[in-house]
């Protein structure tokens, strides 16, 4: 276990930082526009350690409702991106090739697990359906 | 001698063989913009013949990689003669050049155009607000003159008429991650292809962040690298995408225009009637289109071919596009109001 101030709290000194104190004083239009475009890369990466856990339990809750042979305690085990695109990979393919009776579900499976990772990438993004 | 010293000797030599005629570099510099193609700052003087003059140009070359689907410098010089040809307002190109940005690059240059391009300037600010009234008159104008150049009037420009669906399952196939709601949607597509009416040119990129603006009006149309031959609504499906409303969700033409007031004006232009349903279907194509472009700008970062934060930064918006896609499935075609 690493002493204090843990990542997420690193994570949100450095976005302040670049956000607050750095972009206010660059010049240039373009690089001041990059250090923006990191500090709300830094702010995902916040969001991710937050969710990623919930995220990944929902997801694979979902699919193993709809592909009854999925191994759910196996897939809920697993750690770490590579892992679980490795498991998650093959089902998704079984899954689009029509192997679940229900591909109204199926949908609604595929714009759940994007709600959650628009929560991540941007919070701000309207999930209302009539936008326009 | 640095970089931009080397490269003026090289565009002094492309110019003279292009014009004729002696020519002076007065200045070469870098600018900002364009995330897909190496533009330059270029200022020059063409001592004599009938291109004799002082110039200040854009210098654009062929990028060291870019998306497939993207034209050649070369290509794109030779559409941008056939829209300027039918009065499509964009900046002028000029003299056609091989190896001077790049060995085996092509490159031209361009004229300079006053204005705004950026998109959330174009959509609220204020000082804009007397060009953004016209742009609904200006962009359905520009954009019916563009779909009057055919591939039987033009039968040399050098452009390809591939299926959009194809086109995108070839941004797609390297990506080492699934993307399961594209594969939902271009499923969708191709059980939804709207039936083939006219061919056309079609701008491949025609949105705000496209055009330039100034309080007069549109002062031209920008980037055609992704031009090809295709059908009309497949440019009016575009310019609905969400991404390049800017925040104005409510205006789904760019920013600024609700869909009938856009579509109205483009049938008064051209002529031809717009059939909505097909529109719907290029702008969940359109969605579609830009996930994938989206995955693929970050795979350009990832294979180590561009070191650029806004690359890296794009790919995950791809989730953006792939939502609205989605949505629109779901919602069906808007109706004229």
């Amino acid at each position: 276990m690493q002493d204090i101030p843990d990542k997420a709290t690193l994570l949100a000194a450095v976005r302040r930082f670049l956000k607050a104190d750095l972009a206010a004083v660059i010049p240039d239009p373009a690089l001041r526009f990059r250090v923006l475009i990191a500090a709300n890369l830094l702010g995902v990466v916040e969001r991710e350690l937050g969710h990623e856990q919930a995220h990944h339990a929902a997801e694979v809750g979902r699919l193993v409702a709809l592909l009854e042979d999925a191994d759910a305690e196996m897939l809920l085990g697993l750690q770490g991106d590579a892992a679980r695109r490795e498991a998650l990979g093959p089902l998704y393919e079984r899954l689009l090739e029509g192997d679940s009776a229900d591909p109204d579900a199926v949908f609604d499976h595929v714009k759940a697990t994007l709600a959650e990772k628009l929560a991540v990438v941007n919070p701000r993004f309207d999930l209302s359906s009539t936008i326009d | 001698m640095d970089e931009h010293s080397e490269l003026a000797e090289r565009l002094q030599a492309g110019l003279e063989a292009a014009t004729g005629a002696s020519v002076t570099i007065d200045a070469v510099a870098p600018m900002h913009g364009g995330a897909c193609q190496d533009n330059l700052g270029v200022a020059f003087t063409v001592e004599a013949g009938s291109d004799a003059g002082a110039y200040r140009m854009v210098l654009r070359g062929d990028a060291p990689s870019s998306l497939p689907q993207s034209l050649s410098r070369r290509q794109e010089f030779e559409v941008i003669q056939a829209a300027t040809e039918v009065g499509v307002k964009t900046p002028r190109a000029r003299w056609l050049m091989h190896d001077v940005t790049r060995p085996g690059a092509w490159s031209y240059c361009l004229d300079r155009i006053e204005g705004e391009a950026i998109g959330r300037k174009i959509v609220s600010d204020p000082r804009l607000a007397s060009g953004r009234a016209l742009l609904v008159d200006e962009l359905s104008q520009i954009l019916s003159r563009i779909h009057t150049v055919t591939p039987e009037g033009h039968p040399d420009l050098p452009l390809e008429d591939s299926d959009p669906l194809e086109a995108v399952e070839t941004w797609l196939k390297p990506l080492p991650e699934p993307h399961p709601a594209l594969s939902l949607a271009l499923k969708w597509l191709d059980n939804h292809r709207p039936s083939p009416r006219a061919t056309t040119l079609v701008h491949g990129d025609f949105r705000t962040g496209n055009f330039m603006l100034t309080p007069e009006g549109v002062s031209g149309i920008l980037d055609w690298e992704f031009a090809h031959w295709g059908c009309p609504e497949e440019d009016l499906g575009w310019i609905a995408v969400r991404d390049w409303r800017f925040g104005q969700l409510d205006k789904p033409i760019g920013g600024f225009a609700t869909r009938t007031a856009f579509y109205d004006a483009y049938e008064v232009a051209s002529g031809q009637q717009v059939e909505w349903d097909a529109v719907h279907w290029w702008e969940i194509m359109g969605n579609v289109r830009w996930a994938a472009g989206c995955a693929c700008q970050g795979q350009r970062y990832l294979r180590g071919e561009v070191v650029d934060l806004e690359l890296i930064a794009i790919a995950r918006r791809a989730a953006e596009m792939e939502w609205e896609a989605l949505r629109l499935i779901e919602q069906g075609p808007s109706r004229r109001a």
